[in-house]
């Protein structure tokens, strides 16, 4: 009975937590203060709880709540007084793209589409080793590999994406490579 | 790659894209954009049906046999009946039993799957093409199983790339949270949708993403298992997490009692929802039967009541309470598909999946926005990204009118590319040939006529088909109302100027 009442509770905390960081929003400011409180105390009555289950259902909610505040702003938006059709600047040529750009282009494609593949499955397989060797049950060891390939690849992408030098790019790839490869080879 | 979302750095002859960690960040998130988009959205966009696939089998094949419960007997009768008539051996036979989605009984064998009524007899082939041709597209492309998997993986992980460098590239996150701007300049509106979109939708866009990439990259990790300490054997790889196959004994023996599994259930376990029956090495002696019972507030799919061929109980397989491994294994794949909650949790996920489309579309169209507001237009990637957002689901319709009329046995993954290829071909040839209103009205009157027809044709119908029905007219009242609000604006603002020039 507790147990329920403390889960509706933090469902009711997750869905009222945007409704307050709207009001707070262009309002009073303590109003986004008690909305991230109550989006923080909805995190932990849910997820102790509900466990994982409650943590999602919450989730769900506070971003179901969200999106009903943003199509009230939608409608609420004033349309322009007047359409205009915004001038179209005269067309001009893009630049043909040269052989080096071409190769460049193509040899990031190939960092972080399959270097980044081949390097994050050699962290995710090294660490689910090193978890293994070092008395883990083998399905809780797995998990750490299954987990652990996907957010090293998107990490690792989005990061060498913000580098403007592909040495950094394939530097990063190598780093994480041996990250990975050394405790599988290794041990 | 990163120049590729600004050309004009690279006119401007910068040998690679300069500026900000913000601005590289937004170069980093346009780059993803562009080289997943296009299957990025056809990805999501069966994904989004996908939540209502068992509702969407429903309403493809109406008529079938229905029932809300099937008794252990009736089970037991159902696979010897449908194992004699089909009159060849099998290594597995399943048995989905009635559930809320889809309150029928199938049971599918290697040879083939069928329908029963509420007493196990055969009621008709199991026949819903369309349905698994939208499901195929969500799990593999249409693909080959493996590389399917492994490429809708992989967009899986670009698309938690796409959230951290979306989070990167917007400074100004909280200042703008609520900013939705949808009747402001089209670029603007778009901007604020996608943003917007992007921020609330975080979570939803990271888990899925993360579980999907993990269903899909996961095959990786099992292979690598397999070779180092498995001696190759995939299936021993996956034992450890979701089970092993049973001992392989393959003297005859009489089909297994699954029967006596169903009644044990009943007895012990009354509060739990049997949602799947399945037998391996079906008709041996070696054959095990396995209960999938879903276990209510969790995200485990269910866990797995083991029994010999005889119905006895022989243990579980550990996905409720076994170690944490098999359990978060288990947790990935509600996660993805929204079916934690019931039907309101499997509606928002289905406007979440909408709203991830409309994410990615207007991604890419603002790049595009972009590009002609700086000279640059490109008619032809406009009119091909066009096609894909628009065309994409009107030839999903055509697929399925096809089914209607020409019958479950064509290759529909094959028609459907093969057309959106000649449509992104033309559209690239000839570019004003079918602008995206024109395709966005031509969706409109594609989702009414499917609504309207289905209900006309399909017969009587139970109510969640009408409800599919009912979504697909206002899915096209909805496609077509800003154009409509905007013709009465326009309207309303020439009006007194008719009135002083009368």
């Amino acid at each position: 009975m507790g147990s329920a009442f403390l889960l509706s509770t933090g469902f009711v905390l997750a869905a009222g937590g945007p409704l307050l960081l709207r009001i707070g929003w262009n309002g009073p400011r303590p109003a986004v203060a008690l909305g991230w409180a109550a989006l923080g105390f909805a995190l932990v009555l849910t997820l102790t709880t509900g466990g994982a289950w409650g943590l999602a259902v919450g989730a769900t909610l506070a971003s179901l709540v969200a999106l009903g505040l943003l199509a009230v702003e939608a409608l609420r938006s004033p349309a322009p007084a007047r359409a205009r059709t915004p001038r179209e600047p005269a067309p001009r040529r893009a630049a043909r793209p040269n052989l080096p750009d071409i190769a460049r282009r193509i040899g990031i494609f190939l960092i972080v589409g399959l270097a980044d593949l081949v390097a994050s499955l050699a962290f995710g397989w090294g660490a689910q080793r090193l978890a293994w060797l070092s008395g883990m049950a083998e399905a809780d060891a797995l998990i750490v590999g299954l987990f652990a390939l996907p957010l090293c690849w998107a990490l690792l992408a989005s990061w060498q994406l913000t580098r403007i030098r592909i040495t950094d790019m394939l530097l990063a790839t190598l780093a994480v490579a041996i990250a990975g490869g050394l405790p599988w080879l290794t041990l | 790659m990163a120049d590729a979302v600004n050309p004009d750095v690279q006119a401007e002859a910068a040998p690679a894209p300069k500026g900000g960690f913000v601005a590289r960040a937004l170069n980093g998130h346009a780059a993803l954009g562009l080289l997943t988009g296009a299957l990025l959205y056809l990805v999501c966009l069966s994904g989004a049906l996908a939540v209502f696939q068992q509702e969407l089998q429903r309403w493809e094949e109406p008529g079938a046999a229905e029932m809300t419960s099937m008794s252990p007997a009736a089970i037991q009768r159902a696979i010897e009946g449908t194992l004699e008539r089909q009159g060849k051996a099998t290594d597995h036979a399943y048995v989905h039993m009635p559930t809320r989605g889809l309150p029928r009984t199938v049971v599918t064998t290697d040879n083939g799957a069928n329908y029963v009524d509420a007493r196990g007899d055969y009621d008709r082939p199991e026949a819903h093409a369309w349905t698994q041709f939208v499901l195929y597209l969500h799990y593999y492309l249409n693909l080959p199983a493996f590389w399917g998997i492994m490429v809708t993986g992989a967009l899986g992980a670009m698309l938690v790339a796409a959230v951290v460098s979306g989070v990167l590239a917007h400074p100004r996150i909280f200042r703008d949270a609520f900013r939705m701007r949808l009747r402001a300049q089209p670029q603007l509106a778009r901007a604020d949708l996608h943003n917007r979109f992007g921020v609330w939708l975080l979570p939803f866009i990271a888990a899925l993403g993360f579980t999907g990439a993990v269903i899909g990259l996961g095959q990786l990790v099992f292979y690598t298992a397999a070779q180092e300490r498995h001696d190759g054997n995939l299936e021993e790889a996956f034992a450890p997490i979701f089970g092993a196959h049973p001992a392989h004994n393959p003297a005859p023996a009489p089909i297994a009692r699954a029967d006596r599994a169903l009644e044990w259930m009943a007895q012990h376990h009354p509060d739990l929802f049997v949602s799947y029956v399945t037998i391996e090495e079906t008709g041996t002696a070696g054959q095990q039967i396995s209960v999938l019972a879903e276990h209510p507030r969790r995200l485990i799919y269910g866990e797995n009541y083991l029994f010999d061929g005889e119905g006895n109980f022989k243990k579980t397989l550990g996905l409720a309470d076994g170690a944490l491994g098999q359990q978060a294994a288990a947790s990935v794949y509600k996660l993805h598909f929204g079916t934690y909650g019931g039907i309101p949790v499997e509606l928002a996920y289905l406007v979440f999946g909408f709203a991830l489309c409309a994410i990615i579309s207007t991604g890419t169209t603002l790049w595009l926005m972009k590009r002609r507001a700086k000279g640059l237009a490109s008619p032809r990637l406009e009119a091909v990204w066009a096609v894909t957002i628009w065309g994409s689901p009107i030839l999903m319709l055509a697929a399925y009118w096809l089914r209607v009329t020409a019958g479950p046995q064509l290759p529909f993954a094959a028609l459907f590319w093969s057309a959106l290829a000649a449509a992104s071909l033309l559209a690239a040839v000839r570019p004003g040939l079918a602008p995206s209103p024109t395709l966005r009205r031509v969706l409109a009157a594609g989702l009414a006529l499917t609504g309207i027809g289905h209900a006309v044709f399909a017969g009587p119908l139970p109510f969640s088909s009408v409800l599919i029905d009912a979504a697909l007219v206002l899915g096209a009242l909805a496609l077509l109302g800003p154009e409509v609000l905007q013709l009465r604006r326009r309207e309303r603002a020439a009006e007194p100027q008719f009135a002083a020039q009368g």
